[in-house]
């Protein structure tokens, strides 16, 4: 008998290895996965809870889904091919994430890359958004690895579907600025799924892969990261255990309304409704704050809306409406609207080269306009220009 | 509701669990007759529930008609019933799946001879497995004229056989010689039923998922950029084509054979590892074995077959392949597939009519023959599979110049060629084995130790990567 369990537990773990070999050999492990790169693009952080790998050599998916981008980062982690040596200036890219990262994208296709490349005064345009990252921790990473390194005229701050809410995180927002502080995923899909899963099961962001915080997964590490079979399988019980929990939470709700029983869904929604204002003047203090922040250094800020698709356009158009007065912006969806349709929104930046080069030449020839005004002239509509004189000159 | 998805695994284990329940009862084959019916019927409005109407309607028809032809004793009488009922089924089909390859065709040409006719396409569904239910009613009733099999009274029978859920969608076309007696009589399942039923729903699954799925991805990458990317990506892509089209519809293929050996019906095996074909000839005995004998059996022997002159033989065999590439789809790629298949067979008749023996070949050990001859068919089919799969034909010279002088190697080959070179070894060196043992079991045919592997091996790649469920290729015919 123990002679049998020892014999099929040895030709389990044969099996196991060599189903492993085969799936590692005909698939893409990070296909399977559903990662957005190849391994090791990630290194863990302490404060910025990660960075992108630097001088890192990997592929990206394309749109068909084959990971075949090749993907190239300095060594500082960006997306940044060769710097322009006759350059008058320095201009700086924060946020966007993927859009402005240029996911799916060769390097000569990128926002980024049309941009530098439509300038009238020769530029090096540093890009520091990374995939997945929201603008503050993007604003972080530039503190860290490029500040003390250049003196850039403009700082080119994109949002591309920030949450309102997100930015009561910031409300200290001076000390924040001093000094990192780790961010917390505020997805609400991954909060749900953290609270729902117990310590026992793995935990990964969306598709940005993360160095997992709970249980077995953490304890097993490489394996999770390198085996196809456990990270499926892991992430199978997860999604069922997700699923059987969401099954209970809906009864039980259904039972509540049955029974008339209020319910904190309930509350949660009278306790948003009392914040709504208060998450509002969150954003405005973080627009303020980034701006005075660079204005103090002789810097001057440009913000860009990207169009943003699907449930988070309503986030979009939300701060857009709050924008201060007083700060210069472009509303990419108002501006193009005519170019580039709702439905196109998803693949801008990420797999499109046509909308990546319209978006890329329309901020560049906006950066080209504040560089030739006036101190009397102002550019009307949403691109808003406020006292001119006032503001730091772009040119060198 | 396709063979890879939760939503079947739960209606399959319903069913069967029903279907077994049923054996300890009475009459067992009537109620499980009924059983299957209604889940074949409910597997079918799954796809859309507005077209049950038309199965319905075809099976109805059909079963009438048939019952005519049999109790009728007037030749002619027999024949009109016959020509009605394929007019009728051939007029469905050509409605639903060809009306608007017409109308396009021949607003085509009317365009191109400088004539202003213009009419507009319709708006119609195409219903899942037509082509297949089809060619099998159609079966039915000729093989009824032809008194080769006596039409079943049973209405429920009937519906089944046209209907039986494992094969209705994507085939094997049965002919109800083979399937009607199984539905007819009473059914045992045995333990080797159920052990060679799983043996073929673990390989189909195999196929499927971790072939066929993982292929399309370089199968589409290759045939869409094929502006930006190198002979040798193109050349990779069509290899993977010819292992995602196999692995799709002889997985498919193998799953219904284990779901209806699972309950005691067999049905026709529709592969026979067709890469290893040696002529053109021998890969029609092995691929898509059903419609390749339906088209012999009910088109190419209706036209006369063999036994007239060798031209209007060659004709004959040409006519059958471009109606059987014409079946595939809509389109002018799957015709010119068919044509293209038909040369093919033409030229190895012609080689056998009139005793050619091409020179190279003659003083050649046999079995170096064999493996050059296996080569020379792969190749040649790869070019069929080319046709097949460029439904834009326009991108054909796009594809042959690419190939011829854009060869050379880039940055993504390697990754490329890695799996489908692996996968392609791996499907060729098994069906090798297979070939000389002369047994695809083989495997059944080991310890048990070896059995248990190869499950636990094969159960563990299938779950680590179903995680998207990919339609079936052959569903769109």
């Amino acid at each position: 008998m123990i002679k049998s369990i020892v014999k099929y537990t040895l030709i389990s773990v044969f099996s196991i290895l060599i189903a492993e070999g085969f799936l590692n050999l005909v698939y893409s492990p990070t296909i399977l996965m559903s990662k957005w790169f190849t391994s090791n693009i990630h290194t863990p952080d302490s404060s910025l809870y990660y960075i992108f790998t630097p001088n890192y050599r990997g592929w990206m998916r394309h749109k068909d889904k084959t990971f075949l981008k090749r993907l190239t980062l300095d060594n500082n982690g960006f997306r940044n091919p060769a710097m322009n040596s006759a350059a008058e200036r320095d201009i700086v890219l924060i946020g966007g994430a993927s859009m402005i990262f240029g996911y799916g994208m060769e390097d000569s296709e990128t926002i980024h890359y049309h941009i530098k490349n439509n300038l009238d005064l020769p530029s090096n345009v540093f890009n520091t958004a990374w995939a997945g990252t929201n603008i503050h921790r993007n604003f972080l990473v530039y503190k860290r690895k490029l500040e003390n390194q250049i003196n850039p005229k403009l700082i080119i701050c994109f949002f591309y579907g920030e949450n309102l809410k997100s930015f009561k995180e910031y409300k200290n927002i001076s000390n924040i600025l001093r000094e990192e502080k780790q961010i917390q995923d505020t997805s609400s899909i991954i909060e749900d799924k953290k609270k729902t899963i117990d310590k026992l099961f793995f935990y990964s962001r969306d598709q940005v892969f993360l160095e997992p915080q709970y249980g077995i997964a953490k304890r097993v590490g490489y394996l999770y990261y390198n085996s196809i079979i456990i990270h499926s399988l892991s992430n199978n019980l997860d999604d069922l255990y997700f699923r059987v929990s969401q099954i209970k939470k809906k009864l039980f709700e259904y039972a509540l309304t049955v029974l008339k029983i209020p319910t904190d869904q309930n509350k949660k929604v009278e306790l948003n409704a009392g914040i709504k204002l208060s998450d509002s003047s969150f954003f405005v203090d973080y627009i303020n704050s980034i701006t005075s922040y660079f204005e103090g250094k002789n810097q001057r800020v440009l913000f860009v809306f990207l169009p943003t698709p699907g449930a988070e356009k309503r986030y979009y158009d939300e701060i857009v409406s709050l924008m201060p007065n007083s700060v210069d912006y472009i509303d990419i969806n108002k501006e193009l609207h005519e170019k580039i349709k709702e439905n196109e929104f998803i693949a801008i930046g990420h797999y499109s080269k046509k909308h990546s080069e319209i978006i890329g030449k329309f901020i560049a020839s906006k950066v080209n306009s504040i560089t030739s005004q006036n101190c009397n002239g102002q550019v009307k509509s949403s691109f808003s220009m406020h006292s001119k004189c006032s503001r730091q000159s772009i040119t060198p | 509701m396709i063979f890879t998805s939760i939503k079947f695994l739960i209606f399959f284990i319903v069913v069967y669990s029903l279907y077994i329940f049923f054996f300890k009862t009475k009459k067992d084959v009537h109620y499980q007759n009924l059983l299957l019916v209604i889940a074949s019927y409910i597997f079918y409005a799954a796809w859309n529930y507005k077209l049950l109407s038309l199965i319905l309607f075809s099976t109805i028809i059909n079963y009438l008609f048939s019952l005519s032809i049999y109790k009728t004793k007037n030749k002619k009488q027999k024949k009109t019933y016959l020509i009605t009922s394929i007019t009728i089924n051939l007029g469905l089909l050509f409605f639903f799946k060809y009306l608007n390859f017409g109308i396009e065709s021949f607003n085509y040409l009317m365009e191109n001879i400088g004539l202003n006719a213009h009419f507009s396409t319709l708006s119609i569904i195409l219903p899942v497995g037509i082509s297949f239910y089809t060619f099998q009613i159609i079966s039915y009733t000729v093989d009824t004229y032809r008194d080769e099999i006596k039409p079943t009274n049973n209405f429920v029978n009937f519906a089944l056989y046209i209907s039986f859920f494992p094969q209705l969608v994507a085939g094997p076309i049965e002919k109800a010689s083979n399937l009607l007696p199984q539905i007819t009589n009473k059914r045992n399942i045995t333990r080797n039923d159920i052990s060679k039923g799983i043996y073929w729903i673990t390989i189909g699954y195999f196929k499927k998922i971790i072939i066929a799925d993982n292929m399309a991805q370089y199968v589409e990458y290759s045939f869409q950029n094929l502006e930006s990317t190198s002979g040798v990506i193109s050349l990779l892509g069509l290899v993977a084509f010819s292992l995602q089209i196999y692995g799709d519809f002889a997985g498919y293929s193998y799953i219904a054979l284990g779901i209806s050996k699972l309950m005691g019906i067999d049905l026709t095996k529709n592969f026979n590892r067709p890469y290893l074909a040696i002529s053109p000839r021998d890969f029609w005995r092995r691929w898509h074995i059903s419609l390749s004998f339906w088209l012999r059996d009910y088109l190419y022997f209706s036209f006369g077959g063999g036994r007239v002159s060798n031209f209007r033989k060659y004709y004959n065999l040409m006519l059958t392949m471009v109606l059987g590439g014409l079946w595939h789809g809509a389109s002018w790629n799957f015709l010119l597939w068919g044509w293209y298949h038909g040369l093919l067979l033409i030229f190895e008749h012609i080689l056998r009519d009139y005793r050619i023996s091409l020179p190279f070949t003659l003083r050649i050990y046999p079995k170096v023959k064999r493996v050059m001859k296996i080569i020379a068919m792969y190749l040649l089919t790869l070019i069929g599979w080319l046709l097949f799969r460029l439904s834009d034909l326009s991108m054909l010279p796009l594809y042959v110049k690419n190939v011829f002088t854009n060869f050379h190697y880039t940055d993504n080959c390697l990754p490329i060629a890695t799996p489908i070179g692996i996968t392609f070894l791996c499907l060729i060196g098994l069906h090798i084995i297979q070939e000389i043992k002369g047994n695809e079991m083989i495997i059944l045919k080991q310890p048990k130790e070896f059995i248990y592997s190869f499950y636990t091996i094969m159960i563990l790649m299938i779950i680590s990567v179903s995680g998207k469920t990919v339609p079936f290729l052959y569903f769109q015919f």
